[in-house]
């Protein structure tokens, strides 16, 4: 059975892609290492992001990051919605970091990320607007 | 034993002056009182009340140096007059800690900490123990924007604040006594609902005692009575969201 953090990302994700094709100039590949994010449900289960550009998407296994966010869904949560900047999520210590390398974060990636979830707020508002529209 | 917190977002502003002037003004109403100098890489609080050496305890526990019935302790006290502290943030953080838990009080009623400006390794290790703080600020803009950061942050740990304490307010013309603005700002914390405990003038007499002699402490413990818990913000975005993905599914 699919757990329900998997249900959640794969629904943003399906509303993500739903404006892929008009949007592709967007996406710009991101090149060396990245960091992923890491989203645990309230069952333990995790899944872990990554984002090419500003595009979000499961990583593999390939994917080597410099370090990981590791958040629950709710604070997943509270970002997407704009409840909360993932900035003022760092700066409150309300996710952590795996595996950093340097033993910082890695502001950069922080930024990628901030704006990426800003992104995808904008589409899943966007898609809410063409709902109502029907 | 209530912890009280003196914080502000920015340097200079006179958190030592009214941590002092707060526990002398306590132990001088008859109250046991402990202050711990919290600005671990830049000490003032042997500046205030004596450069005195530590004792250990047979159980290796500090024992605080004394100063008008105000038990105190200060990594100024170990380290040597002006050598630096170039300690890795998280030793900084352990030593805070340490400095509190590690020290034989004895019975207090209340224990005063001077905090460092801004978000320091010390602030995150400590801020969230305090049962309450007292904010000190000037009316100038540029410390305005840093202490609505530790007005935020005390919203988020869910720290009762006492009131704000404005320093530096305005000076006394030599010539004819007329108060004299010295930042020509003058912001409060009232939007929030946050009392000002005191409006402190800048004064040579302070300068040179280092204290307020007349620190208001009655205000402060009446304040301490009914203090202010900022609430935390509505999630009404986050329910939104919530709402929408449930439509999707």
């Amino acid at each position: 059975m699919t757990s329900y953090v998997k249900r959640i990302i794969d629904r943003l994700l399906s509303i993500q892609d739903r404006f892929y094709p008009e949007t592709k100039e967007y996406y710009k590949m991101g090149t060396g290492k990245v960091a992923l994010v890491r989203i645990v449900g309230i069952d333990g289960d995790s899944v872990l992001l990554k984002c090419d550009g500003y595009r979000i998407t499961y990583a593999s296994d390939e994917d080597q990051p410099v370090h990981v966010f590791r958040m629950t869904v709710d604070t997943f949560l509270n970002i997407l919605s704009g409840e909360e900047d993932l900035r003022e999520a760092m700066a409150k210590g309300h996710f952590i970091i795996e595996n950093a390398s340097t033993g910082t974060v890695d502001i950069v990636e922080l930024e990628k990320w901030a704006k990426a979830f800003e992104r995808l707020r904008g589409l899943i508002l966007r898609y809410s607007k063409l709902l109502k529209k029907g | 034993m209530k912890k009280i917190g003196v914080v502000s977002g920015k340097g200079g502003v006179g958190k030592t002056t009214v941590s002092a002037s707060l526990a002398l003004g306590l132990a001088r109403r008859g109250y046991r009182v402990g202050l711990v100098d919290l600005d671990l890489t830049g000490s003032n609080i042997p500046d205030v009340l004596g450069r005195r050496e530590l004792g250990v305890s047979d159980n290796d526990m500090l024992i605080p140096s004394e100063h008008d019935n105000i038990k105190y302790v200060s990594l100024g006290q170990i380290i040597g007059d002006g050598d630096p502290v170039l300690w890795d943030p998280k030793d900084v953080r352990s030593a805070a800690r340490q400095l509190f838990e590690r020290t034989l009080w004895g019975e207090l009623d209340y224990v005063v900490f001077d905090f460092p400006p801004g978000f320091e390794a010390e602030t995150l290790e400590m801020l969230p123990l305090m049962d309450y703080v007292l904010i000190v600020t000037v009316p100038s803009a540029l410390s305005r924007s840093k202490v609505e950061r530790m007005v935020e942050a005390c919203r988020e740990y869910q720290i009762p604040i006492i009131g704000v304490v404005e320093n530096m307010v305005y000076m006394r013309c030599p010539s004819c006594g007329a108060p004299i603005k010295v930042f020509n700002e003058d912001h409060g914390f009232e939007e929030h609902g946050i009392p000002t405990i005191a409006r402190i003038p800048l004064d040579p007499t302070i300068a040179s005692r280092k204290v307020i002699e007349d620190f208001p402490v009655d205000k402060v413990l009446e304040a301490m009575k009914r203090p202010i818990i900022l609430q935390r913000k509505p999630g009404v975005k986050r329910k939104l969201l919530e709402l929408l993905l449930r439509v999707i599914a």
